[in-house]
């Protein structure tokens, strides 16, 4: 059946935490999904098919910001078997969208494996992240990260620009 | 005249200030100094002593002192009886070892000596949400209120927990109290709210109407609801929450023509949400499900349904589902026919892995499955001849036509490989087709990782575990940075029984190398039910029951995971999370993870009770006694090697794991500062002393108590608690659970089969026990009187057909009847059928037998056979062979 992406539920979160166990090195205990989840419980997003999750991104605002409202994206997976598709896209842009209804967030921001070169060019060239420097062995094994970053454009187009051509990129079968 | 007695001077004072501090803000050592250094002049000062036995236990991540600090505050008590202080401390030792009943009794004996200390009476009304005790929690809220009336959470606290006693207007009211005074902007000058972040305003506002919405409707006030949510629609940023409370409420309200509107903008938002595309056919007066095999739809019904997804088609943008949806509703026939042509176009020049994934539910239905089997032939011919699909679309190049030709393939792989599953004769024709043409797509591109991803689970699906491990291996191998296909693989691995390089492979990503650890840090379940049963079948009992006990404590863990959430959500105002949460959290050992931990570990434990460690033992060399001495030394040769394969699987898991560690070692100081080295060492790696333990059925009943609580519902949880309560001789509650498990499933063999063997229980009772005459009359009106033995036959002579009711069945004779043959008999009674049952049911029923009789085991296995050539399980014929085997 089709794919629907959706605001995650608290009820989702194990499917999510498995999804993230199965396909990435990072990972984390339920106590941080739920965390994520009751703090900023918008933000989530999941990719169902028909009750199933095959892909999730986790986001946050960043805490240590006082005075603006910042987003940052935790986590993003797809499972291998829903390549293809573009939820990848559809789920960052719907984490986008949600910062920006309902935070008003100024930007997001996210760390990417330098060797992640998928990764990195969903980020750059699809969705526009700048890279805004480089964190040294950022990850458990001693690779470094990328520091992206995104800044929601309030002023002209939707910041939330993009869903309708990611709904095309789900509409593969057509 | 005790006030004196327990006043500190004032260098100690202040001492027990610096003491206090150090606590909160967790800097122990600190603490501990300055507690010794009161104790030194004062060594019976009570809240010293108390204060030192939290400290002790906040410093003991292993639970090692936990006697000392108890010892500590108990002595503190003991000292200074009527000091809040001390008791509140006690609460806060019982609760690091998440005792809530004592914590909250000890909170309790606080408040009695000191009734309006806030800190206590938040620290209880935690208790009382993690414990569910709403009325208490309630009433400790009236009372911060009126303390803490400048606090948003006081109110949004009580709210809460009016709301879940069910008393929703009040709740409702307390919240517009807030709101007026927040309005009038009382408190505001005294600089008070200060637990409003006004980064947060708006969502809060936002929460705030979405919970009082919740609350209006909760007391069927749905019209209130809407009024309250259109005045206020402003102020809710979650679009989409917005929208389906509005969509529930003129459903309810019978609006169906602003329903309707409503519906359509939610999928304006979301085109993909099967939710909303139901609740739309059902505003509209149509079928809500329209899969095969859901129920016959009326041709009137599919008109308007056609009409329906051409205008969805037509309006929004990109929805997936008004192209896939027509062929669920569409009869087959020449318009299936040309829907699924067009369908399948796209994705096959993609080549989309979940193509197949997406088409499978359509196979409920066997005539669409025949035209699907037409179609994605002659579209397989046609890009080989022509190089055209079958809509007259041509492939833009050679490579171009090559690839399409090769997802075609697969697909229709795909597509036997489910012929097979739904077969009624174990499916070995399809499945050959389906491997010979998986072969055929590798052929044209051995390097496409999907290609064998998809010949390991048509493997898997004929049985075959290690050819399905073998090709779950070559994906893995062909992306070695990719976790999903190195997790794949391991899961083959472990079905496949091949446990050493499964752990090994596992590793690989586990980021200390050392993988049992992090795999359990990481709470990853999947691996550890994975694991469990793979040890079961490899009879590695004590293995297969740690690996089941980790995950009942990450269960445990997940429940406790909500303790620090009350608070902190009722503080930050997220508050319809919160109540999801709640809701989440008291059904959380139903969810099917537990579930099928709980029942391997339940089995296993009743086997061992059964069948001790010892007795089989004895049985062994009772076999080899009775032996020829030639059979006999052939027989321990035979042991001797399976030992000695056995012994050097062991030894290359534990040199592989070794290497690990160090790898990983040697990154960990390449990059960080090493962690801390006093790592806990497991003093039972293997499992023996749960394997061994003296009292099985009391920790079956770690797992039954959890499913009894939450998931009691289910046939499953009845049938594994009648086993464990059979065994402790407890009657009363077999019988409960032979009559829960019936009221479930009225027909179920399984249940009935247990009434046979409880009938048996209470025959064998001794006629003086005064149970006796009370059980039979109760077991007689599930028996209608028949004896054990009858009735067991006469479900027997019912002829189940389902592997496991005929394995229930037979179990059951086989107790009535004290009769062994039953077993044999039963296996030999089955008949292949997988149209109807699943093959994992023949497996489980197999797995059944051959955990009692090895003579039954082998019977069940001569009538699978054949049926399931590919079956490693049954030796088939065709199943993939490995050395030694």
């Amino acid at each position: 059946m089709g794919v629907c992406v959706r605001a995650a539920t608290i009820d989702d979160l194990w499917a999510m935490q498995r999804c993230n166990l199965m396909c990435l090195p990072e990972n984390y205990q339920m106590k941080y999904y739920l965390y994520h989840a009751l703090s900023w419980p918008s933000l989530l997003q999941v990719a169902d098919v028909d009750g199933a999750v095959v892909g999730y991104v986790l986001a946050k605002l960043d805490e240590e910001s006082t005075t603006e409202i910042k987003g940052h994206i935790t986590s993003l997976s797809v499972l291998r078997t829903h390549r293809k598709l573009g939820l990848a896209a559809t789920l960052m842009r719907a984490a986008h969208r949600a910062l920006t209804e309902c935070y008003g967030a100024r930007d997001v921001s996210l760390h990417v494996r330098v060797s992640n070169e998928a990764a990195i060019h969903l980020y750059r060239d699809v969705l526009a992240y700048e890279e805004v420097g480089v964190e040294e062995k950022y990850y458990a094994d001693g690779e470094n990260a990328y520091n992206m970053r995104l800044t929601f454009d309030y002023g002209g187009e939707d910041a939330t620009r993009g869903l309708a051509r990611d709904a095309a990129k789900l509409a593969v079968h057509a | 005249m005790s006030r004196d007695r327990h006043a500190l001077p004032n260098r100690e004072r202040a001492l027990f200030t610096k003491l206090v501090d150090a606590y909160e803000t967790k800097k122990y050592e600190k603490g501990i100094a300055a507690a010794d250094d009161i104790l030194r002049n004062f060594p019976e000062h009570g809240e010293t002593l108390a204060m030192r036995g939290l400290i002790v236990r906040s410093m003991d991540d292993g639970h090692e002192h936990n006697e000392e600090a108890h010892a500590l505050v108990k002595r503190g008590i003991e000292c200074h009886p009527e000091s809040h202080v001390c008791w509140h401390v006690m609460g806060l030792v019982w609760r690091a070892e998440r005792n809530h009943v004592e914590s909250a009794k000890c909170y309790a004996q606080a408040l009695r000596l000191d009734p309006d200390n806030s800190l206590i009476l938040k620290d209880l009304s935690v208790v009382h949400l993690q414990t569910r005790n709403m009325e208490a929690f309630v009433k400790l809220r009236w009372k911060l209120l009126s303390s803490r009336r400048d606090q948003r959470a006081s109110y949004v606290s009580l709210a809460c927990g009016l709301h879940l006693t069910g008393d929703h207007d009040s709740a409702f009211e307390v919240l517009e109290s807030y709101e007026k005074i927040r309005n009038a902007k009382q408190f505001d000058s005294r600089g008070a709210w200060r637990d409003e972040d006004p980064l947060m305003k708006r969502f809060d506002a936002s929460e705030l109407t979405l919970f009082k919405a919740t609350l209006r409707r909760a007391s069927g006030k749905e019209k209130e609801a809407l009024a309250l949510l259109e005045r206020d629609e402003a102020k809710v940023v979650d679009r989409v929450a917005y929208l389906t409370h509005v969509g529930e409420i003129q459903v309810a309200l019978g609006m169906k023509a602003e329903a309707e509107k409503t519906y359509w903008k939610l999928l304006d938002r979301l085109p993909d949400s099967y939710d909303y595309h139901r609740s739309l056919r059902a505003v509209k007066g149509l079928p809500k499900d329209v899969r095969d095999g859901a129920g016959e739809i009326s041709d009137g019904d599919i008109v308007a349904l056609k009409a329906l997804y051409r205008e969805i088609e037509e309006k929004i943008t990109f929805c997936a589902a008004a192209k896939r949806l027509p062929l669920s509703f569409t009869k087959p026939g020449d318009e299936f026919d040309a829907l699924v042509v067009a369908y399948i176009e796209k994705p096959l020049r993609k080549g989309v892995p979940s193509l197949f994934e997406d088409l499978k539910n359509l196979y409920e239905n066997p005539a669409k499955a025949r035209a699907m089997e037409r179609i994605f032939t002659e579209t397989v011919a046609s890009l080989k001849s022509s190089g055209k699909f079958l809509s007259g679309g041509e492939t833009k190049s050679e490579e171009g036509k090559k690839e399409c030709t090769m997802y075609a393939v697969n697909l229709l792989a795909m597509h036997h490989g489910e012929m097979g599953r739904r077969s009624s004769d174990g499916g070995a024709k399809d499945f050959a087709k389906a491997l010979e043409l998986i072969e055929e797509a590798i052929a044209i591109d051995a390097s496409c990782v999907d290609l064998h991803l998809n010949k390991a689970s048509i493997l898997e699906l004929a049985g075959d575990l290690h050819g399905a491990a073998d090709a779950a291996e070559t994906s893995r191998k062909l992306d070695l940075a990719d976790r999903f296909l190195n997790s794949n693989c391991v899961r083959h691995m472990m079905r496949a029984g091949r446990y050493a390089y499964a752990e090994q492979l596992a590793a690989i990503f586990a980021r200390d190398g050392d993988q049992a650890t992090n795999l359990y840090d990481m709470e990853a379940t999947w691996f550890e039910l994975e694991a469990a049963q793979c040890h079961t079948r490899g009879k590695k009992y004590g293995r297969a029951l740690k690996y089941y006990h980790a995950v009942l404590s990450h269960f445990q863990q997940f429940v406790e995971d909500q303790f620090d959430f009350h608070s902190y959500c009722l503080r930050r105002t997220a508050i319809n999370s919160y109540l999801d949460l709640l809701k989440v959290e008291d059904k959380m050992y139903a969810r099917q993870e537990f579930r099928d931990a709980a029942k391997g570990a339940v089995m296993l434990y009743v086997d061992l009770f059964d069948e001790p460690p010892e007795k089989k033992a004895a049985a062994l060399e009772a076999k080899v006694a009775a032996m020829s001495a030639a059979d006999a030394d052939k027989f321990r040769e035979e042991l001797r090697v399976a030992k000695e394969r056995e012994d050097k699987a062991e030894e290359e898991r534990l040199a592989a794991l070794e290497e690990a560690k160090k790898v990983a070692a040697a990154q960990e100081s390449k990059n960080k500062s090493p962690k801390d080295a006093t790592k806990k060492v497991d003093p039972d790696p293997l499992g023996k002393a749960l394997e061994n333990t003296k009292e099985p059925l009391e920790q079956a009943m770690k797992f039954i108590e959890p499913l009894l609580l939450h998931a009691a519902g289910y046939e499953e949880t009845q049938l594994l608690a009648f086993e464990v309560f059979l065994r402790q001789g407890k009657p009363i509650l077999a019988l409960k659970a032979v009559n829960e498990a019936l009221k479930i499933k009225p027909n179920s063999f399984q249940a009935k089969s247990n009434a046979a063997r409880l009938t048996r229980h209470v025959e064998m009772m001794d006629e003086a026990n005064p149970m006796k005459k009370v059980l039979m009359m109760q077991v007689s009106k599930l028996t209608g009187n028949q004896t054990a033995a009858a009735y067991a036959k006469a479900l027997a002579d019912e002829s189940p057909l389902n592997p496991l009711d005929v394995a229930a069945v037979s179990f059951a004779q086989r107790e009535t009847a004290d009769d062994d043959s039953a077993l044999i008999n039963g296996a030999k009674r089955t008949n292949v059928d997988c149209s109807a049952f699943p093959f994992g049911s023949y497996v489980a029923a197999y797995e059944r037998y051959a955990s009692v009789s090895e003579s039954a085991a082998e019977a069940m296995k001569a009538a699978c056979a054949s049926a399931f050539p590919y079956a490693t399980v049954f030796g088939g014929s065709k199943s993939t062979k490995r050395d030694g085997e």
